[in-house]
């Protein structure tokens, strides 16, 4: 809970910011539950996937969201409190979700890598890749003890106006949710933020790996 | 290697991936070029290449390609 004097303090996502951005991914993928995509899609303990994850941290590849520098970082009293990943989509000469995968590929063992891809004809029902040239918003989380303050909002109006005062011919912010999450779905909304598109894949064997069958896309002219 | 015959064979590996025998693929040819080519068919089409060539791309390499010319273009330098 913050208190009168606690200030919120926003910066760019450092390399020693890892451990924590971790912590904020894999809780953002869980999306409020236990299940973690990664390790079901990947059949990899979660302790591992965090050192993959960390590896691939490390090498600050921009354009998605395995990257600490395209995340702004919230702290208050200097303690770590939330962050939120941006990035224009396709501005680093790739589509996000293909630079994600090609580092994926690069980093997670080949036996991985194949059980991956053996789900791939139902995890590409419910795949969207960001539309070229939008504000792509990501993985955005506010620890448990940071939230209702208002941390989340202000890290993402803050990455926009980043953004925008670099880019000001970007028009449209995209968000991409697992429809599961309503905490989330509620934030974005209240934001400005409204459902464009929304997939859902009709076989249950899905829910075995992702929180939820449906993924919606929102989005906010700017 | 010439770059025709590099070509030739990745278009092969992609008209098995995409089981599509009819796939026409140049060097201009982009993943936005194929509907079926989305990020998880790109790692198996990376995947699919090393193994073919017997070759390992560097990070920096797969992350700078932007069309089937400049796979094939890493390809020969590394065969």
């Amino acid at each position: 809970m913050m208190a009168d004097k606690d200030v919120l303090v926003m910066r760019k996502g450092e390399a020693d910011d890892i451990p924590n951005l971790i912590d904020t991914i894999v809780a953002a993928e869980k999306s409020g539950t236990d299940k973690f995509s990664y390790s079901n899609i990947f059949e990899m303990p979660e302790t591992e996937v965090r050192k993959i994850f960390a590896a691939i941290l490390a090498e600050d590849v921009q354009g998605q969201e395995l990257c600490y520098s395209d995340y702004l970082v919230g702290e208050v009293n200097g303690k770590f409190a939330g962050a939120v990943a941006a990035w224009i989509e396709g501005e680093s000469g790739q589509e996000s979700s293909v630079r994600k995968a090609m580092l994926l590929n690069y980093f997670f063992p080949d036996t991985n890598m194949q059980k991956a891809l053996e789900k791939r004809k139902f995890l590409d029902q419910i795949h969207f890749d960001p539309d070229i040239g939008t504000l792509v918003i990501d993985i955005g989380l506010t620890l448990p003890e940071f939230r209702g303050q208002g941390i989340l909002a202000n890290l993402m109006q803050e990455q926009t106006r980043l953004h925008l005062e670099r880019r000001p011919d970007v028009k449209i912010s995209q968000i991409h949710i697992m429809k599961n999450n309503a905490v989330a779905y509620h934030i974005y909304s209240k934001l400005g933020y409204y459902t464009i598109r929304e997939k859902t894949c009709p076989d249950p064997v899905i829910l075995q790996w992702l929180p939820s069958d449906t993924q919606v896309v929102m989005e906010k002219k700017l | 290697m010439e770059p025709s015959e590099i070509l030739h064979r990745i278009t092969g590996i992609m008209k098995k991936i995409f089981e599509n025998e009819n796939l026409v693929i140049s060097m201009d040819t982009t993943n936005k070029d194929v509907e079926e080519w989305d990020s998880l068919n790109y790692t198996a089409i990376i995947s699919a290449i090393e193994k073919d060539f017997a070759i390992k791309f560097r990070m920096r390499e797969f992350l700078e390609f932007k069309n089937v010319g400049d796979i094939v273009k890493t390809v020969s330098e590394k065969i």
